[in-house]
């Protein structure tokens, strides 16, 4: 609120005053586009600098070309395949997917449509919470829990001979429970932006409980589930710190499920500081490079996948259905 | 019978499939929710070694994650006005990039700055850590900022021209403030995940870059750093320590997270 007016301004008071006040509002003005112009200059910098400072390094290797689609990465050779590499990377996130994709997107189901309210409004208040717990926590409860699991019981129950516990299913276990919560908060995101006019239409149609969310509610969230299912992909892709706890660190081809293997984060995490030879740093980053080739589409395509629908499309989607 | 009623019959199995399947799969979110918990089941190692590591990792995580915050909200929040806003070639650019960089992995724009700052200076530092989290900060403020302007009623926008307001002041004054609250609550999961955030940090502070010595009080560690040092550390000590670190961050992160949820009634 403004100073109390003393007394009633005389016209040519008023008008000075305006003007006064439209010259100081195109000063604010300019202040602000250049603000926001020098804001998203750096950001758009942050990326320029990190792309070219991976490609410089990428390059200045001059034997990592020759050597990046072998199939061994051992520095001190002076190989430095990321076959294996990409192979744990793929295979360990995959696994996760498979493991968390029906069963998040079935529990989402479940809390938005079928849950009671009492019970719906603080499930999904968990599940979001636990969403945000870092990836470091779950590396430690993979190696305190999983791994001793997987070695004394998974294992030997497999037939897979003598395990430490370190492969691709613990990481595959330690990943799916890492992105569960992840997509089951996306998809619960994706299933409650559904409008209830389409519940109530179906229903009033005299479908069932399941009638109306496999034919009124899943086909239009089902770009929404796809875009969860994409980030908590994504999610696992990028994941180092608990793959590095669980995976055992061995960057060649894994002999079992249950064998020793390793992934692009994992391998950064464990080199990049002991990295002194020149075509060391620029396999590893080629290995960023590679990562980010991985990661960044899947995670684009699942956010555009996200993102709420133009009205116009909206009511598409909902004629179809 | 009549064929609706047969329809009904055949469409009712499946029906009741479908939602075991559903009550099965929130068993099995809510095991893994118990499972997590596993870990933190004993009781917590209080000895004066693992205090003096808990009060060196959380002292430095806030060091770090106040310095990235107080340069990512800004260039976060001002990209998000400037986008929502500006439009054209800049705007859409500075919206791609931002998009970009939210999705490059953490361990990257470690690495990154792990090549380019603390290589350069040799030696990490606070403030090579503050620019790795405000690297992954500001992306996250000007998405929350996009998304909360977009959710703004035009309405509002075109009470505030009608009433003589300049773009400047109508930005500032209306719509900033009016997206505020929301605003905050974004910053705080933003800041939930910041704290989290270890990749980035691997290489970068002082504590861990070459060392690993998280218990030193004279160099800065960061929770999550120190969790995964420790957890790496041999010794049933180490682990211990560890998972008394680790309880401590996600307490810390579960907190904020809570904090970013609470909600208000309708703008």
């Amino acid at each position: 609120m403004g100073p109390p007016l003393s007394g009633p301004l005389s016209r040519r008071d008023a008008g000075l005053d305006e003007r006064h006040a439209a010259r100081s509002w195109a000063g604010a003005e300019g202040a602000l586009r250049a603000l926001t112009a020098a804001a998203s200059a750096a950001m758009v910098g942050c990326v320029v600098v990190i792309f070219v400072a991976l490609a410089l390094a990428t390059l200045d290797g001059r034997t990592v070309g020759s050597t990046i689609l072998s199939t061994t990465w051992s520095p001190a050779l002076g190989s430095y395949g990321l076959l294996p590499l990409t192979f744990g990377t793929l295979v360990a996130s995959l696994l996760g997917v498979l493991v968390a994709a029906p069963v998040g997107v079935l529990a989402a189901i479940w809390i938005v449509e079928l849950a009671p309210p009492w019970v719906s409004g603080p499930a999904r208040a968990l599940v979001d919470v636990i969403a945000t717990l870092p990836g470091v926590m779950f590396g430690l409860w993979g190696r305190t829990v999983v791994v001793p699991f997987v070695r004394d019981h998974l294992a030997p129950a497999n037939d897979a001979g003598p395990s430490a516990g370190f492969g691709l299913v613990t990481a595959g276990i330690v990943l799916g429970a890492m992105i569960l919560p992840t997509i089951t908060a996306l998809a619960c995101g994706a299933l409650g932006g559904v409008p209830a006019s389409l519940r109530e239409a179906a229903v009033a149609l005299g479908g069932q409980r399941w009638d109306v969310i496999r034919h009124a509610v899943l086909p239009v969230a089902r770009a929404g589930l796809w875009g969860a299912v994409a980030i908590g992909l994504a999610r696992a892709l990028a994941e180092s710190l608990a793959v590095e706890m669980v995976c055992g660190s061995n960057p060649l081809w894994p002999r079992s499920l249950f064998a020793p293997f390793s992934t692009l984060g994992a391998v950064l995490v464990d080199e990049t500081v002991d990295a002194t030879r020149v075509d060391h740093i620029a396999a590893l980053a080629g290995a960023a490079v590679w990562l980010c080739v991985l990661v960044v589409p899947v995670m684009l395509v699942g956010r555009r996948l996200l993102r709420p629908r133009e009205p116009a499309e909206s009511a598409r989607v909902e004629r179809a259905a | 019978m009549t064929a609706d009623d047969l329809r009904y019959k055949r469409r009712r199995p499946s029906g009741v499939i479908m939602t075991a399947l559903s009550v099965a799969s929130v068993g099995a979110l809510a095991l893994t929710i118990v499972a997590l918990a596993l870990p933190f089941m004993q009781p917590p190692d209080l000895s004066p070694q693992t205090l003096s590591v808990v009060e060196n990792a959380l002292s430095g995580s806030a060091i770090i994650v106040v310095l990235a915050l107080l340069g990512g909200v800004p260039t976060g929040v001002l990209v998000g006005v400037g986008v929502a806003e500006g439009g054209g070639a800049t705007a859409r650019l500075a919206r791609a990039a931002s998009d970009v960089l939210a999705a490059v992995p953490p361990i990257v724009v470690g690495f990154v700055v792990y090549a380019t700052v603390v290589l350069a200076v040799h030696g990490g530092s606070t403030a090579a850590g503050a620019v790795a989290i405000g690297c992954l900060v500001a992306p996250a403020v000007c998405r929350a900022t996009l998304e909360q302007l977009a959710a703004t009623p035009a309405s509002l926008r075109d009470a505030a021209v009608a009433l003589g307001g300049t773009r400047a002041r109508v930005v500032a004054f209306v719509l900033v403030r009016s997206i505020a609250p929301d605003l905050v609550r974004a910053v705080s999961r933003t800041t939930a995940r910041a704290v989290g955030a270890g990749a980035p940090l691997l290489f970068v502070t002082a504590a861990v870059a070459g060392s690993g010595d998280v218990a030193d009080a004279s160099r800065v560690a960061a929770l999550p750093t120190a969790a995964f040092w420790l957890a790496s550390a041999p010794g049933v000590d180490a682990g211990a320590r560890a998972n008394t670190v680790a309880l401590v961050l996600v307490l810390v992160v579960a907190g904020l997270g809570v904090l970013g949820r609470r909600r208000r009634g309708p703008r």
